[in-house]
């Protein structure tokens, strides 16, 4: 799982905005979007260099949570994965969670209930990955221009 | 890429015995099921069964040498998903400066 932490200097509610409204995802994300903005709502991001994606709302809890899965179009669902957006106040604004993790889609791809674990691992993937694949390298966990949070 | 490969990957290294089994095979070498279970407060039934998860997401081979088996981590399945946090990191990475310059467009630190 990926996640990024960034404290942005406005409320949760002027961010979720940003985070939500079409007008306001296109300046910031890379793609247009269009969505019905409730669980089960269908998405589809249309990426300023060509790119389509198809996508599902999952859980959407205004100015606090919302999560969606995405998929290049046409994909048979085994390359799609789940954004998850998490807003809470701050001394200095609204700290932001974002998460990104692989999920094909349940109908098309069995999950590997075997493997599953409800343990949480976040924060160990850069110190094992760096010490397994020391070749590659593992991005640091916070965007540029955010304040470091972790 | 293939996403399920990498789900299982990161499934599998979910658990921390899975961790340690695989911090302690790629810090000594391949080793059997018996020489590893020493070192844990599980069963050896147990180690296997997590060296069977690991190896079923591509991070670990069995090889039989007579009567045993030593597991060998593979290094292509954690390149596999260093590579897919690399890729799906950077984009984030630059949605994010670019959402706090959106909203903040007077710092000049961005």
């Amino acid at each position: 799982m990926l996640v990024r932490q960034v404290v942005i200097p406005v409320s949760p509610s002027e961010l979720w905005n940003a985070l939500t409204e079409p007008e306001e995802v296109a300046a910031w994300f890379g793609s247009r979007v269009e969505w019905d903005l409730r669980p089960g709502g269908q998405a589809r991001f249309l990426s300023d260099d060509g790119a389509v994606r198809g996508g599902v709302v999952d859980d959407v809890v205004p100015q606090r949570h919302l999560s969606f899965r995405w998929w290049p179009e046409g994909d048979d669902g085994s390359a799609a994965s789940q954004v998850s957006y998490d807003l809470e106040p701050d001394d200095d604004g609204t700290l932001l969670t974002v998460t990104e993790e692989p999920r094909p889609h349940e109908a098309t791809v069995e999950p590997q209930a075997s493997l599953r674990t409800t343990g949480s691992w976040t924060g160990w993937d850069t110190r094992l990955l760096r010490c397994w694949a020391a070749h590659m390298s593992v991005a640091a966990p916070v965007a540029a221009g955010g304040r470091a949070v972790r | 890429m293939s996403a399920p490969r990498v789900e299982a990957v990161f499934a599998a290294l979910g658990d921390p015995t899975r961790r340690q089994l695989l911090d302690e095979l790629s810090r000594d070498g391949p080793k059997t099921a018996t020489e590893l279970a020493g070192g844990y407060p599980i069963s050896r039934q147990a180690v296997v069964k997590h060296l069977n998860a690991l190896a079923t997401a591509g991070l670990l081979v069995g090889e039989r040498r007579g009567r045993d088996v030593r597991y060998r981590v593979v290094a292509t399945g954690l390149g596999d998903a260093a590579a897919w946090l690399t890729e799906v990191g950077d984009r984030w990475d630059r949605r994010l400066t670019a959402l706090q310059r959106h909203l903040d467009p007077a710092d000049e630190q961005i």
